[in-house]
């Protein structure tokens, strides 16, 4: 019984907690993946708005060099000087309308390190001029073929021997520089765009691999020359770290950081911000920069704590917690409570239960020497023998009431028993009738008994006896206006029935099955008055029940009739 | 008596004028060691285009300057070394002017401006900045720089020297890091007329590194072994800085007639057919500069007199800031006579050229040591020493160039293989440097 309590219980805790728990886990898996998505999508930003900085370096100096480019005088000497005084250039290389080298001039004298720069851009300048040609001829056929060499960019290839250069030309096509404010970052980046006229200014960026690492070439196409102008990469390099965030400012960040610029080998050129990098660590998030850049990379650093919020979760397991413990609590409180009431009412019973064995010894002695005095009716005159009559069958009404709460109390503890012994029906019942009948004169009723139950049978008669006693006193209390009280015994096979009827008022079939219950008495005007405790009927049905039987109330019109049914196994003589 | 006193403070006004109006230009000395060459025979001979500053007079107003210091406070600059660093720019910050524009910045493996570039003007709160730098992680060597340069920038005008001090302890190992690197890095900087002069301090930091980016941004190089040396640099540093006479000079040599230049002896520059080109970046007072070049003269048939080469050389004044010319012819005498080669010898350039090719010398010894030969190394030492004694001899007058760098060899022969190489190889990398590009300290 415990256990079942327990489990029950325990059930009734964890359930409600089981399954909050399990949506709260659900709805903070959902939050804190919706808030690493968020945050993420935060860090990228931050990452492009520089990498929107190092855009706008680029393109000063790709205004700066257009602009050089228009002024670039012609004599050779004169260009060299030129170029030996811009400090954004390694060389510059000049091809005339027929795609023919200018600039430098093999054919002249020309230095060491200009011989170098014709030879590492050879391939280049093919490229360049080849697709040159195709953005300006077939336009639909191409399409495919220069979107093939884009698709190579994305991929630098691996740095190889030392005196071969490899690289992936991606070249971009830049709208005349009026535009240049609208430029959306997409066709910034993109493949020539066929849709864009060609005006005869073009201008655009190549970024090429060569052992070094990434290199960017600035090319013009102007009246019939094309220019090429090999950016100085380490002074880029240098320009853009001098242009992004030193490390001693007051960042707005409430977390450590760091934003790292990395080349196309994954190296860390420089970094800035507050967080101090362990070889192992990993960024957070990345993203390539902008083309021509696009082989370097702008990575966010962090710590790992920032990915997870936490508190959702702490709501969370408070709330949980604060559920359970409330749960529990309750539990504990209705336990006890139960087990209190159970207590208590266990108490009451066996309060009850001594009560009346404290009373039957008494009893017994008085209905004892009463019954002896009823004996000796002739030594006694007619006016005690009839107060004699009232003490016996008073006391014996006594001892009913008390055999009742004693089997009531025995019930409740389980230790009603039945003792069989081998006798008659008819001669118990003869008894029970004879013992009662003083009383029922008194209320002018009258026993009709028709006894067909004489077989021999193993039964208790003590039981029976008081089964009868509770129907036949409720007749007594209840159906007294009826004046008869038929009881009719018959039997079957090892089954004896009693059939208890009156003639008083009847009871309502609303009423029919609760009568049965302790404690419950029919409220009307007839009861009103009557003493009774209500537990006779129902202790009559159980007593019925453990002798195997059963009581059963049916319809009548004029008064009730009780269906006692006995288990009487027949005795084999 | 009025009109004698009038006379006497007019004159007064002129004679300075006068006298600065002497010095005003940078003095332009074209050599060759031997101005007699023999007949009918292939002849070497050495060129020395010298540049030598003119004298500032005193109490007048120098070149303003915009300079930023840039320095390592990575992790193994702590203790005694940061502390001797901050003396060191502190000091250098007393000695700057009004007109002067200065900016500091630290770097470890991130960079901060300490002091953004500004004008001298608050000197107490430009040193308590500095007083605040703490020593931290890795070295970000590159990004340091960078950032003096866009500190540079701010201010960055033609009539200023343009210059970043940047001192470091140890290797470069975040962002670009090789000499190479560091190497373009200054190219590209002397373009901008900024020049980096890098100090090295302790015996962790590389030297080939440090030497390339000064090299190529033609700045000066010094090797600081104990911290507490840090601020007698720093003073000649800006010994230097301060007497900037002329920047952005430019030497155009043409040769004529068949004479063919072979090399460019310590210096940068491009041979182009038979025009040199040679940049520097500035000229300071009083001192000499030069480019020496190993040229060869054509054999002639008969005795005379043959122009070699033209001289051109373009530069800015900075104290009267305007763009001025040099120019000079040089010639050669073809002669029978072997005395008259011998007896006209160029001392001075011809043991300018011995220095100059024993630094080569002992440039290929340290190579051969890196590479691990150190017999060879040894070897070609011991023969640059005697060499150097035999040279020594002939050239009396120039002993003490001479002793100077048989010393250094010798203590560099004695050391390859010891443990104190690697600040034998500090060592001779800034004499090296120092002799290739005339450093005054």
């Amino acid at each position: 019984m415990k256990t079942k309590l327990f489990l029950i219980f325990g059930l009734i805790v964890i359930i409600p907690v089981g399954s909050l728990l399990w949506l709260g886990l659900g709805y903070a898996q959902e939050e804190q993946s919706m808030y690493r998505f968020r945050l993420l999508n935060l860090l990228q930003e931050k990452l492009s708005l520089r990498d929107a900085q190092i855009r706008e370096i680029i393109e000063l100096k790709s205004r700066n060099l257009n602009q050089w480019l228009a002024k670039l005088p012609s004599r050779e000497d004169q260009i060299r000087q030129a170029v030996a005084e811009q400090p954004d250039i390694n060389q510059i290389f000049i091809l005339n309308s027929n795609n023919e080298i200018r600039f430098p001039n093999p054919k002249t004298l020309i230095s060491q390190s200009e011989e170098d720069f014709l030879y590492r851009t050879q391939r280049l300048r093919q490229e360049l001029i080849d697709t040159l040609n195709t953005k300006n001829g077939e336009v639909q056929g191409n399409k495919a073929k220069v979107a093939k060499r884009e698709k190579r960019v994305n991929r630098p290839k691996a740095k190889t021997r030392a005196d071969k250069s490899e690289f992936e030309i991606s070249i971009s096509g830049a709208p005349s520089s009026t535009l240049s404010k609208n430029r959306s970052q997409e066709s910034w980046n993109a493949q020539p765009h066929m849709e864009q006229d060609f005006s005869p200014e073009n201008e655009g960026w190549v970024a090429w691999f060569w052992e070094e690492g990434l290199n960017v070439v600035y090319w013009k196409k102007s009246a019939g020359k094309l220019y090429g102008v090999e950016l100085h990469r380490v002074k880029l390099l240098s320009d853009i770290i001098g242009k992004l965030p030193s490390s001693e400012a007051n960042f707005t960040e409430q977390h450590p950081f760091t934003i790292s610029l990395t080349d196309s080998r994954n190296q860390i050129v420089y970094q800035w911000g507050t967080l101090k990098l362990e070889k192992t660590d990993k960024p957070l998030t990345s993203i390539p920069l902008s083309f021509p850049l696009n082989a370097w990379t702008l990575a966010y650093y962090g710590p790992k704590s920032l990915l997870t919020s936490s508190s959702p979760r702490w709501s969370i397991f408070a709330s949980l917690i604060a559920v359970f413990i409330t749960l529990v609590t309750l539990a504990i409180y209705f336990y006890r409570e139960n087990s209190r009431e159970i207590r208590e009412a266990q108490q009451r019973v066996n309060f009850v239960n001594q009560v009346s064995h404290e009373l039957k010894t008494p009893l017994t002695n008085i209905r004892m020497y009463a019954e002896l005095v009823q004996e000796d009716e002739d030594d006694v005159d007619q006016k005690t023998v009839k107060r004699i009559n009232v003490i016996v069958s008073e006391s014996q009404r006594l001892s009913r009431m008390i055999a009742n709460v004693l089997s009531f109390s025995k019930e409740k503890n389980n230790k009603l028993q039945l003792h069989l012994q081998t006798g008659i029906i008819d001669e118990c019942v003869t008894n029970i009738i004879k013992n009662f009948s003083p009383s029922l004169k008194k209320k002018q009723m009258e026993i009709r008994y028709r006894g067909e139950a004489k077989n021999k049978v193993k039964m208790d008669c003590d039981v029976i006896e008081q089964i009868l006693n509770n129907m036949i006193s409720n007749a007594e209390k209840y159906a007294s206006e009826g004046k008869y009280l038929d009881i009719h015994t018959s039997q079957d096979k090892d089954t004896t029935t009693i059939i208890v009827q009156d003639f008083g008022q009847g009871i309502s079939k609303d009423n029919s099955k609760k009568i049965f219950n302790e404690f419950y008495r029919i409220h009307n005007t007839l009861h009103e008055g009557v003493s009774g405790a209500g537990i006779g009927l129902s202790i009559a049905r159980k007593l019925a029940r453990l002798h195997g039987g059963d009581i059963v109330l049916s319809d009548k019109d004029n008064g009730c009739s009780f269906c006692i049914t006995l288990m009487t196994p027949k005795v084999k003589k | 008596m009025r009109i004698l006193t009038t006379a006497i403070i007019c004159l007064s006004f002129v004679t300075p004028w006068a006298k600065a109006d002497l010095q005003k230009h940078v003095t332009l000395d074209v050599g060759i060691s031997s101005p007699y060459v023999l007949i009918g025979q292939d002849n070497v001979a050495y060129l020395k285009v010298g540049l030598t500053g003119f004298k500032l007079a005193p109490l007048k107003t120098r070149t303003p300057v915009n300079v930023a210091i840039v320095l390592d406070r990575s992790g193994s600059m702590q203790g005694e070394k940061i502390e001797r660093a901050k003396q060191a720019a502190k000091l250098a910050i007393s000695l700057l002017g009004e007109k002067d524009i200065v900016s500091v910045v630290s770097y470890d493996d991130k960079v901060n401006v300490v002091v953004p570039a500004t004008k001298v003007g608050n000197k107490k709160r430009i040193q308590s900045l500095i007083d605040e730098v703490r020593p931290g992680g890795y070295t970000a060597l590159f990004a340091g720089v960078s950032k003096g340069a866009d500190q540079i920038r701010t201010f960055i005008a033609k009539n200023k020297v343009n210059r970043i001090i940047l001192l470091s302890d140890g290797l470069a190992n975040v962002g670009p890091s090789s000499p190479h690197a560091l190497g373009q890095l200054g190219l590209s900087l002397a373009k901008e007329r900024i020049s980096v002069t890098t100090i090295g301090l302790g015996l962790g930091y590389n030297e080939d590194l440090m030497t390339q980016l000064a090299n190529n941004s033609d700045g000066n190089h010094a090797f600081v072994e104990h911290a507490r040396d840090l601020a007698n640099i720093f003073q000649k540093e800006f010994n230097d800085v301060l007497s900037v006479v002329a920047q952005k000079i430019q030497i155009n040599i043409n040769f004529h007639n068949n004479i063919r230049p072979i090399r460019i002896l310590g210096r940068n520059g491009q041979i182009i057919g038979n025009k040199v080109l040679v940049n520097m970046n500035q000229v300071y007072s009083n001192q000499e500069k030069y480019v020496l070049l190993e040229i060869e003269i054509p054999h002639n048939k008969a005795a005379k007199r043959l122009p070699i080469a033209n001289v051109q050389v373009n530069y800015d004044n900075s104290i009267s800031g305007r763009a001025e010319i040099l120019n000079k012819n040089i010639s050669v005498n073809y002669t029978r006579s072997e005395d008259m080669v011998d007896k006209n010898i160029n001392a001075n350039i011809m043991s300018a050229a011995l220095e100059q090719k024993s630094v080569e010398k002992s440039e290929l010894a340290l190579q051969l040591r890196d590479q691990g030969k150190i017999e060879e190394a040894k070897k070609i030492l011991r023969e640059n020493t005697r060499t150097l004694q035999k040279e020594a001899k002939r050239f009396p007058s120039q002993v003490k160039k001479f002793e100077d760098l048989m010393s250094i060899n010798k203590d560099t022969a004695e050391n390859l293989d010891s443990k104190n190489w690697s600040k034998q190889r500090k060592t001779l990398r800034k004499k090296i440097y120092e002799i290739e590009k005339q450093q005054s300290y």
